[in-house]
């Protein structure tokens, strides 16, 4: 299914949010939205993902 | 002789230096710790933006941010909306592992002027779940009241728009912030150009500064951490020492009793 991650369209075969980061490759420290929404690590396993969906995976940077 | 040691406090949390500093737009990785480090600064701010797993999400930044041992201080920086600043504070916490969040609410692009609107939903709802908020505001009494009756211990108003390096735009402003809101800790963040605006912003009595581009974009970013370390240092001694009494007419400090050739015409 394809799904946006980080603005792209990504073709992907899992469809929990913790094989999905796997599939993606997403390099620790990490945190995610689904559809704008904050999802807490201890929910990756039970958050299905949807066709559709939009992901958001973002990474610390500098910042003033 | 009065004590200008006084620590600064931040929700409970006290700090030798009332310098803050940004991570952002330094030449190169080691001008910016060089330069971190030189500002003695205590507390380093720092964003999230979306990873890119061919670089390696970022890690060689994190790693050295790690490496200063700071406490750190993530913003919500470029968000327009209070869905969007929550959600980023909430993703802030769990990476960072800290409720202190320096909340910016964009209400407009040319400016970057934070909305104040949104800003109070916003300081609202992080509040109630538990954030420690450091809102970035203007320098409009009223809403840093408004932020004060939500629960915010510190405020941070604007000495002039972000980057510009104009200094304190408006003083009397500030100044007035600082009378009527006493209790809070109040930290000029942006609009820092020169070690000058931060002595005036201490002066008026301000708990300390926020700055990142006056110290990242000088000609040589190392010599101007340190001269903004003695800065803030000078600046609140010179609050705490109080200034003399300001006269509308000159006054000799020089005797004038026995002065020589003097005779009466």
């Amino acid at each position: 299914m394809n799904i946006m991650i980080n603005g792209e369209v990504h073709a992907l075969t899992s469809s929990t949010l913790q094989d999905i980061l796997v599939e993606f490759n997403a390099q620790p420290p990490f945190a995610v939205a689904l559809n704008g929404d904050f999802v807490s690590q201890g929910e990756y396993g039970s958050t299905q993902i949807a066709a559709g969906d939009q992901l958001d995976i973002v990474s610390p940077i500098y910042g003033g | 002789m009065k004590s200008s040691q006084q620590k600064m406090n931040i929700y409970g949390q006290e700090f030798d230096s009332r310098l803050l500093i940004g991570s952002a737009l330094y030449p190169s990785p080691k001008v910016m710790t060089d330069s971190i480090k030189a500002s003695q600064s205590q507390i380093v701010t720092l964003s999230l933006r979306r990873q890119s797993p061919e670089q390696r999400g970022g890690q060689a930044f994190w790693q050295q941010i790690q490496d200063l041992g700071m406490t750190l201080l993530p913003n919500t920086a470029g968000c327009h909306t209070v869905k969007e600043a929550v959600n980023l504070a909430k993703m802030s916490r769990e990476i960072f592992q800290t409720d202190w969040i320096k909340l910016e609410l964009i209400g407009d692009e040319y400016n970057l002027q934070p909305d104040p609107i949104d800003l109070l939903e916003a300081t609202d709802v992080l509040i109630k779940d538990g954030f420690k908020v450091l809102p970035y505001c203007s320098d409009d009494l009223i809403i840093c009241r408004r932020l004060a009756d939500l629960g915010c211990q510190v405020i941070m108003p604007w000495g002039a728009p972000i980057g510009t390096g104009k200094g304190l735009l408006n003083p009397h402003a500030l100044q007035s912030i600082r009378q009527r809101l006493p209790e809070v800790t109040l930290i000029v963040d942006a609009g820092i150009g020169l070690p000058s605006h931060a002595v005036q912003a201490m002066e008026l009595g301000y708990d300390a500064i926020l700055l990142n581009s006056a110290i990242a974009q000088a000609q040589d970013p190392v010599l101007m951490a340190q001269a903004f370390a003695k800065a803030v240092e000078a600046g609140r001694a010179g609050f705490v020492a109080g200034r003399m009494p300001e006269k509308q007419v000159a006054e000799p400090s020089t005797p004038t009793l026995g002065m020589p050739f003097w005779h009466q015409s």
